[in-house]
């Protein structure tokens, strides 16, 4: 990766603001060629305004119980059923989206912006430095992802915010080895040796030109982090420990009544299913379709 | 994808149309008195919720003690099969499992999981009648006699059994195998070494013959001695290795195969098996599955014929599926599981130290909404003692008690107006402690939510099993919802661990005087009917003036099998009936 | 090149040091009393406080921490990894037992991965942008896109609806019963593979876009190849090399989608294994489970750069 020359390669964000505003409708438009990534960037806006207005579009309480009504079908009075408390599905699936994004997005956060720095110091202090964070980050990787995020819950109790924390945790070797690589290449780009013979300080140097160059990978890793967290927060729930009940979150749906009424009830599984697929689908494919837009290497 | 969620959707319909057909279908023979009826079929909710109350409840089990005098009681014979004429050698039966045993050492192991599995191998002095629940038989032992005071039992011996390695069965195994459970060495797990507390020894008195010399009399010692728990092990081995957690050496009809870790238990007959003529199957195979889908996948494949006993046998939903789907294949069976759902509070702890507040949340509860959403219509309910136990209260007098009168607004507003008297017109917060796991989850979130009626918010503690018994057990929180199965029906083991000061289950801390006496006096009653008496009494003080515990459920058990399995009859709770002696396969 | 791997086998002492510090730290800070878990099972009861008291000091946990950190490392390092808390077998007979059905099922649904995931990226990108590649991708996302623990539950439930068919219970080994054997693994390999295609179809894909633009390539299509032997013969063997990272990458997501589909599909795995472990807070098999699988993470990684070199003659190394 490092072979290709990074000229070609000046995002927006350096560029002065009429430049950076061109470049920016530049972006959108070739975005909009790439319906794939469209389709994806409409639906993850549906499913953020989901989580947003819940309160207002949800037609029950999540957490209200209808004891008459235990594990309905869908039909008119619960649109996608009733679960074995007589809650409302469709009311939990948009709360769930709250939840579950809210899960996604602020492990994905935490744990790439965590990863990022340490990339970024990685890999632009180089020497003794990289070494160490590089060996942190090879420990961290080492465990086997699923296994690391279940001992962490285990460890600090199962609560939303640990399961963030689990996640983030596990996120950050990624983010860091992209960052870094990135870094690396920056630096060894010509401009920063000229920016460093001007006398810019390091930490300016670090800001100003190096960052920038990494947004790029960054975005990717952070897109499609998003749908893998829900994914791991399903699977923590199957194995007991991932956000506590009577939360609704899409994966404790599924793992929890889905599983156990798949015969006889199965909407409580498929459409918490179908949640997090569309989710997972959504944000893969923004994923995709920004890295086909933004790698400088695939400019045509 | 698409056809799956059409195949499932499909499904799903079936499944709703299922249950409200299975709300019509007539109700099965109530069993006979003095079993309480099945509780009465809510006012009407919308059809499809309702599924078809368990009709069968096992006759009562009456607490054996030699009440005469006389010595030399007759050896009943081992279990009489109905039908033993056209019973046919030959086959494996395959039954499904949901957990593997940590370890095979039964006296050692505290779940009833562990047990099923290994069971068949071994054989204890007495056992429970596997086609007549309530009735102990002998095993082991050819007789037994008991002295005028119950204070003395001597039981005799069968000659010339053979352990599965070829050694000789002889009093000094009895010896050992008691010895290690109610006297254990520092090496030695024992977990139910109070049933044994009032044993003060036991002796050899000729190869043949053992005497237990109890301090008190105690009326459920024969239970004790019967269930499957309590088996007896080869000395020789334990003296050779110190335990038995690597070695399934038994008396029992059949011997161990093959034991495949974390997959499969696989035991054989055994030739030299006591009883001639006996086992009739060629083999008995555990699989281990611990999904509940593969294993009801499992079933309907035919690659298990049977599955375990108890609530992780099958959920009400796939019991009622297989009724529907294949009647005429597999045959399903309800059966009282001796597992309970209980609310336990912390007597100590803020605000349950104040009587009014625990019996307000007492009277919130909807016991019927509980046996509806927890366990999809098939449970029963009463106070500590299970329906169809020696001191269960009759369910007319439960359904008279406070907490369990329906409709349920006179409770509540009652529930309510206490909460004011004791300072908490506007409820108050707590936290309660939950177990997790898809089965055991719901149970904390309906306590919860039944609080909420009269304004009490619980936060929910949901934790897994390791820290949610260090938290119990370290008597963290004020409030807890759990459940738990038990060994016999018997009021030493329901009424004195739960709820005598120094109960090893008792974690609300609740201690009294007068109730401990009690418990203690019906422990000592020799006469059934004065001890069930007692036991009634215990419990409706309890429920007038104490209260540490608001019960919930009593769990039932579902489990299926292919028809080809025959002459096998559900336990009453979970660790008895585990041998398969007398059932057979049809080709 | 020794001079390399060397340096790479020094670098990887800390890393396993770590993982071993770690984990050990992480099973002694997680609440819960391995005593009572083992005491009390499923319904613990009739346990004393002395009870439990005896059992802590049997198995040496009242020693301080590091005390105990010590031990278990000296006995680790002369492959005495102890034994169970729960069975008191030595843990090498559990490991022994289960390592190879993880090893199996995660070789083959890597091998099923690339079967599927392979053909999708390459005509993904030679049809690049076309309705081929959209819904080869939509395909290829959509295994990504399930948990794959519910994926292997459909499996089972249209197994036995439709077919009223389930593999055998009772695992064999490969070369026990190579019958049975392929009859139990190759479903749950099927919804791993499945699952781990998307990642390295995508890979496939965008590594396969970058080298047909190419110079090399231009060429050769100028010359008159054909599509096919272009593909083939010179792209895919440039692209490979990204897609063979990835699949190293993998590993560590194998171990937890192995846990999830051994569960479901009832297969007396690693994974499982090493999740009840932690669950009933069993510390020798947790830690040297874990211990395995980061050094066999390590070694999988030091080959795959190996790999890379050796497919790539431009990279060297120092």
């Amino acid at each position: 990766m490092a072979h290709h020359s990074m000229e070609s390669a000046v995002p927006a964000v350096v560029a002065a603001p009429a430049a950076r505003n061109q470049a920016l409708r530049n972006f959108a438009r070739r975005l909009g060629r790439k319906p794939l990534g469209v389709a994806g960037l409409v639906v993850a806006a549906v499913l953020i305004f989901t989580a947003i207005f819940a309160p207002l579009i949800s037609p029950y309480d999540p957490y209200d119980t209808h004891y008459g009504d235990l594990r309905q079908p869908p039909g008119l009075k619960y649109l996608l059923g009733s679960d074995q408390f007589g809650r409302d599905q469709l009311s939990r699936i948009i709360w769930g989206a709250r939840i579950s994004l809210y899960v996604g997005i602020v492990s994905v956060a935490l744990g790439t912006t965590a990863g990022a720095l340490l990339g970024l110091l990685s890999g632009y202090a180089g020497g003794k430095v990289d070494l160490a964070i590089q060996r942190l980050m090879d420990t961290i990787q080492a465990f086997p992802l699923l296994v690391l995020a279940l001992t962490i819950v285990a460890a600090l109790g199962t609560s939303v915010g640990n399961v963030i924390l689990a996640l983030s945790v596990v996120l950050v070797p990624q983010a860091a080895r992209v960052v870094r690589s990135s870094a690396i290449a920056v630096t060894q780009a010509q401009f920063v040796d000229a920016a460093r013979a001007i006398g810019a300080g390091n930490v300016r140097i670090l800001f100003v030109h190096v960052l920038p160059q990494c947004v790029a990978p960054y975005i990717i890793i952070a897109t499609a982090g998003i749908g893998w967290a829900i994914l791991v927060e399903a699977s923590l729930s199957f194995l007991g420990l991932g956000t506590p009940p009577p939360i609704p979150s899409w994966g404790g749906m599924l793992s929890g009544e889905g599983q156990n009424f798949a015969q006889s009830a199965p909407w409580l599984a498929i459409y918490p299913g179908l949640a997090i697929s569309l989710a997972v689908f959504a944000f893969s494919l923004l994923g995709d379709a920004l890295r086909d837009v933004l790698d400088p290497r695939l400019k045509r | 994808m698409g056809s799956i969620l059409r195949y499932s959707r499909l499904l799903g319909v079936v499944m709703a149309t299922a249950m409200v057909l299975a709300a019509c279908a007539p109700a099965a023979a109530p069993a006979p008195a003095p079993a309480p009826a099945a509780p009465a079929a809510p006012a009407a909710p919308a059809a499809p919720t309702a599924t078809p109350r368990p009709q069968v409840l096992p006759t009562p089990v009456a607490p054996l003690v030699n009440p005469t005098p006389t010595p030399g009681r007759a050896a009943a014979p081992t279990a009489t099969p109905a039908g033993a004429t056209q019973a046919q050698y030959g086959g494996v039966l395959t039954v499904g499992h949901f957990v593997a045993p940590p370890h095979m050492d039964i006296h050692q192991v505290n779940t009833a999981g562990a047990l099923w599995a290994i069971g068949p191998a071994y054989s204890g002095l007495l056992q429970y009648n596997p086609h007549k629940n309530s009735e102990v038989i002998t095993d082991l032992a050819e007789r037994w006699e008991g002295s005028s005071d119950a204070k003395t039992f001597t039981f005799f011996l069968r000659k010339g059994v053979k352990w599965h390695d070829g050694k000789p069965f002889t009093a000094d195994d009895v010896v050992v195998s008691i010895n290690r459970q109610a006297f254990p060495d520092k090496g030695t797990v024992s977990p139910r070494q109070s049933l044994l507390n009032n044993l003060t020894k036991i002796e050899k008195v000729d190869d043949f013959t053992v005497r237990m010399t109890l301090k008190d009399p105690q009326a459920s010692f024969i239970p004790v001695i019967a269930n499957g728990y309590n088996p007896v092990m080869p000395k020789h081995v334990i003296d050779a290795k110190g335990d038995m957690k690597n070695d399934i050496i038994g008396t029992g009809p059949f011997k161990l195969k093959r034991y495949q870790t974390g997959v499969a238990v696989e035991l054989e007959k055994n030739p030299d098996y006591y009883v001639k003529g006996r086992p009739y199957l060629d083999g008995v195979t555990h699989y281990i599955i611990a999904d509940w889908n593969t294993r009801f996948a499992a079933l309907k494949a035919k690659r298990i014929l049977m599955t375990n006993p108890g609530t992780p046998g099958l959920t009400t939903d796939m019991r009622v599926a297989l009724e529907k789907e294949m009647p005429d294949k597999i045959k399903t069976w309800v059966h009282v599981h001796l597992g309970n759902i209980i609310t336990v509070m912390n007597v100590t702890m803020k605000p349950f130290d104040d009587f009014r507040v625990r019996k307000a949340v007492n009277l919130a509860l909807d016991r019927k909404a509980a046996i509806d959403v927890l366990q999809q219509g098939a449970g029963l309910y009463g106070y500590m003692m299970p329906p169809g136990t020696l001191g269960a209260l009759s369910q007319e007098e439960i359904d008279k008690s406070p907490g369990y009168r329906y409709p349920k607004d006179q409770d509540v507003a009652e529930a309510k107006k206490l909460l004011a008297e004791a300072g908490y017109p506007n409820g108050f917060d707590v936290k309660l402690l939950n177990r997790a796991g898809a089965t055991f989850a719901p149970r904390g979130i309906f306590q919860a939510d039944q609080l909420k009626k009269i304004g009490i918010r619980a936060t929910v503690d949901t934790k897994e099993d390791t820290s949610f018994y260090a938290d119990l057990f370290g008597k963290k929180y004020p409030i807890i919802t759990y459940g738990e199965g038990e060994t016999i029906g018997d009021p030493d083991v329901y009424l004195y661990q739960y709820l005598h000061s120094k109960g090893s289950k008792n974690t609300s801390g609740f201690a009294n005087a007068e109730i401990d006496k009690l418990i203690e006096l019906q422990s000592r009653t020799l006469d059934a009917k004065e001890r069930d008496k007692i036991a009634q009494d215990i419990q409706r003080k309890v429920m007038t003036d104490h209260l540490p515990i608001a019960h919930i459920l009593h769990l039932v058990g579902q489990m299926g099998a292919w028809r080809e399995v025959r002459n096998y009859d559900p336990p009453i709770g979970l660790t008895n009936n585990l041998q398969f002696a007398d059932t057979w396969i049809a080709k | 090149m020794q001079r390399y791997i060397i340096r790479r086998l020094l670098l990887a002492i800390p890393v396993l040091l770590g993982v071993s510090i770690t984990i050990f730290v992480i099973m002694r800070v997680i609440p819960g009393d391995v005593a009572l878990a083992i005491l009390g099972g499923e319904a613990a009861s009739g346990v004393s406080q002395e009870q439990l008291n005896d059992l802590r000091t049997q198995l040496g946990l009242n020693k301080p921490l590091y005390e105990q950190y010590g031990q278990w490392m000296w006995d680790f390092v002369q492959f005495n990894p102890g034994k169970s808390l729960q069975s008191g077998r030595p843990v090498m007979d559990h490991v022994k037992n289960t390592f190879p059905v993880t090893l199996e099922l995660v070789i083959l649904s890597i091998a099923v991965s690339l079967l599927i995931a392979l053909p999708i990226g390459v005509l993904s990108a030679m049809r690049q942008d076309t309705w081929v590649d959209y819904v080869f991708r939509v395909v290829s996302i959509g295994g990504l896109a399930m948990p794959v623990f519910w994926t292997g539950t459909l499996i089972i439930m249209v197994l036995v609806g439709t077919f009223g068919w389930l593999p055998p219970l009772g695992y064999m080994g490969f070369f026990e019963n190579p019958v049975v054997n392929i009859q139990q693994v190759i479903w749950p390999s099927l919804a791993m593979g499945y699952y781990l295609s998307a990642a390295v179809s995508r890979m496939t894909r965008s590594q396969m876009l970058e080298v047909l633009r190419q110079d090399y390539i231009r060429t050769a299509w100028s010359k008159g190849l054909r599509e096919r032997v272009i593909m083939y013969r010179h792209a895919l063997k440039n692209a490979i090399l990204p897609v063979v990272t990835v699949t190293g990458i993998q590993f560590g997501v194998l171990i937890g989608g192995a846990v999830l589909v051994e569960i479901v599909f009832v297969l007396p795995g690693m994974g499982t294994e090493l999740v009840q472990a932690i669950l009933r807070r069993d510390y020798p098999i947790v830690q040297t489970i874990v211990m395995l699988i980061a050094a066999i993470y390590v070694l999988v990684n030091l080959g795959v750069d190996l790999l890379y070199a050796w497919l790539d003659p431009r990279i060297r190394y120092t």
